[in-house]
């Protein structure tokens, strides 16, 4: 079974040096490119694999380029490396470990469509990252794979990386362009979408640092390669991040179509000794959680998706027994009201409202038709009302323990101590 | 002191339009002087042919910016979901009790500050932290008193 493509050789070799990414084959993609396709080709290859994006919701990647128009204006690509998503580390492993690849990734996409800059926006908490990010440029710049003429070819792409300040809401797509443009990070209204009018106007591509890295393998080893591994509509690897209860958090590749309790119980090493699996929030804060009856899902887009989850960006939060869901609720609630710009009226105060809610439910001051008022703002808030999806994240979560656990809502309605915690203590008396 | 006129040149023609330079211009600054000072603000408008006001609106947006002196030793602790469900909270309150630092105040003399801040991307680590902007964890109470105890003597 094919596992290991993107994070293959981490642990073992410094792939942030060239010289050994070089020797394990790197950049061969990009030469075999230069040298034997059209850009033309490269585009076909990846419509051929397949690639859906991974940065959320699995767009296709082939799709979303072929929507560029034809005018003649530059075109920008912005790699999204914001990855704010509470639970997602993936991408910050691949652009401190596996920074190269990020790049060679990005030099095909910028290739295929017609782009000479790249920018690799990557959020202010990663300075570790971006200084092994830009030293792995400056590396392949004076290697001549960055820069004019590259490969001494007629292609050529300046990569510039830049970093973000500390904002959630910078990794959606339209507000990470105007964070670029040295403005607040509002998101803008759609259409137009940025392929049409994105970055300074132009047409532009955001693709998530996982999915342009995918784009090395799909040229190296074909676009029917890569359609080939895992299901049919959902193919390649996913780095998925585990976190919370489990023995040994941390990232995992696995083929998409690997069922979610083999990434738990197997790579992630199963529930801390003694504890039992309550539920999983699979694509962070912003997701429906799963119920231990589900956990012979696949992870993939579609399958998720059939559970009414998601796989987004697989940043895989664990929880037990000991974790109440209003708790849960209440954390993230905190951090969406802290995370909103502001910009819309159900966003920027149902955020507020919600927390405040759940705040007073979390410290034993929960009120009678509390439950009831936290469904009302699930309805306020949700339901695509807003300019991008921080809202609707916001509730997603949330309508789901609400569905799931509605008891330990009640419970704490009475403003009394929280249940779970008190039945933690009864079993450990 | 306004900033470095060749390093601020070079990251401006980095971009297509000379705007995009902001937040680098700023992380200049802050690199430099530890914080956005007032001379950075009127360094970077001039240099962006911006208003003051308007580098101040955008730098207010993005929260790892400082507009005053960093304390020696910065603790900031994450305290969204794996983090808190680890306990990252209960750290902070040990932390206050023995020091009464709270999260947002820096020590009497300076040495020292606690923030929180929410996700960094390091839940494999929880309770996961930031020390002078270095990423790690997980985080004990023994560990945050040690880091910001240990600087502070350092300094005497
Ligand atoms: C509030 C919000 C935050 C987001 N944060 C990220 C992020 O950190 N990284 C990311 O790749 N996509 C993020 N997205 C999704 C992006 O808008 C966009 O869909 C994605 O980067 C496209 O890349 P892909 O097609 O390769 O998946 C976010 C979306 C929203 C609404
Ligand atoms: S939904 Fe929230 S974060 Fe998104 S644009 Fe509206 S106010 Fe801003």
């Amino acid at each position: 079974m094919i596992r290991r493509i993107l994070t293959d050789g981490i642990g073992e070799f410094d792939l942030t040096r060239l010289d050994v990414y070089r020797a394990r084959g790197g950049f061969q993609a990009l030469h075999k490119a230069l040298t034997t396709m059209s850009p033309q080709d490269v585009f076909n290859e990846v419509k051929t694999s397949n690639l859906r994006g991974r940065g959320g919701a699995g767009a296709g990647a082939a799709f979303k380029w072929s929507t560029l128009p034809e005018d003649g204006r530059p075109r920008y690509l912005i790699l999204n490396g914001d990855e704010s998503e509470p639970g997602s580390f993936s991408g910050r492993m691949l652009i401190e470990k596996n920074p190269h690849l990020v790049l060679e990734g990005a030099l095909l996409a910028a290739y295929a469509c017609k782009m000479a800059r790249v920018f690799i926006y990557l959020r202010g908490e990663f300075h570790e990252g971006a200084q092994i990010l830009t030293r792995a440029v400056a590396e392949a710049r004076e290697a001549g794979l960055v820069g004019p003429r590259i490969l001494g070819s007629e292609f050529g792409v300046e990569v510039v990386v830049h970093r973000g300040a500390g904002a959630y809401i910078c990794g959606e797509e339209t507000a990470i362009m105007e964070s670029l443009e040295g403005k607040r990070g509002h998101p803008r209204t759609r259409p137009p979408f940025p392929t049409a009018s994105g970055l300074y106007g132009m047409p532009t591509v955001i693709n998530n640092v996982e999915t342009i890295a995918n784009v090395v393998g799909i040229v190296a080893n074909g676009g029917a390669w890569f359609a080939a591994i895992g299901p049919e509509k959902s193919p390649g690897t996913k780095i998925c991040s585990v976190s919370g209860r489990v023995r040994r958090p941390g990232n995992y590749e696995i083929q998409m179509g690997t069922p979610l309790r083999e990434l738990i119980e197997e790579h992630a090493g199963g529930l801390e000794p003694g504890h039992q699996l309550k539920f999983v929030l699979p694509a962070g804060a912003s997701s429906a959680l799963v119920l231990p009856k589900d956990l012979d899902t696949p992870l993939d887009f579609d399958s998720m998706m059939s559970i009414r989850s998601m796989l987004g960006s697989a940043g895989m939060l664990v929880c037990d027994e000991r974790d109440c869901a209003v708790h849960v609720a209440y954390l993230g609630s905190r951090f969406y009201h802290h995370e909103s710009c502001g910009k819309c009226t159900p966003c920027r105060e149902g955020t507020g409202w919600t927390e405040r809610v759940l705040h007073r439910m979390e410290h034993g001051a929960g009120r009678p038709g509390d439950t009831e008022r936290l469904q009302a703002l699930c309805r306020g808030i949700g339901g695509r009302k807003c300019l991008c999806l921080l809202g609707d994240f916001s509730v997603t979560y949330l309508q789901s323990a609400l569905s799931a656990f509605p008891e330990e809502f009640v419970a704490h309605e009475q403003g009394g101590p929280c249940p779970v915690a008190a039945a933690v203590e009864v079993a450990n008396r | 002191m306004a900033l470095d006129a060749r390093e601020a040149t070079d990251i401006i023609g980095r971009y297509p339009s000379p705007r995009s330079a902001l937040l680098p211009l700023l992380w200049l600054g802050q690199h430099r002087d530890g914080y956005v000072t007032e001379d950075t603000v009127a360094d970077v408008a001039l240099r962006l042919g911006m208003a003051v006001a308007e580098v101040e609106s955008v730098l207010s947006f993005y929260s790892m910016f400082r507009r005053r002196p960093p304390a020696r030793c910065r603790l900031e602790v994450c305290r969204s979901l794996a983090c808190a469900m680890k306990g990252s909270g209960e750290i902070l309150a040990r932390v206050q009790e023995e020091t009464g630092v709270g999260p947002g105040e820096s020590s009497a003399d300076g040495a020292f500050s606690v923030e929180v801040v929410e996700c960094i991307a390091a839940c494999d680590h929880a309770p996961a932290y930031l020390f002078n902007e270095r990423m790690a964890g997980p985080l004990t109470p023994e560990k945050a008193l040690e880091l910001l105890r240990g600087e502070g003597e350092g300094r005497r």
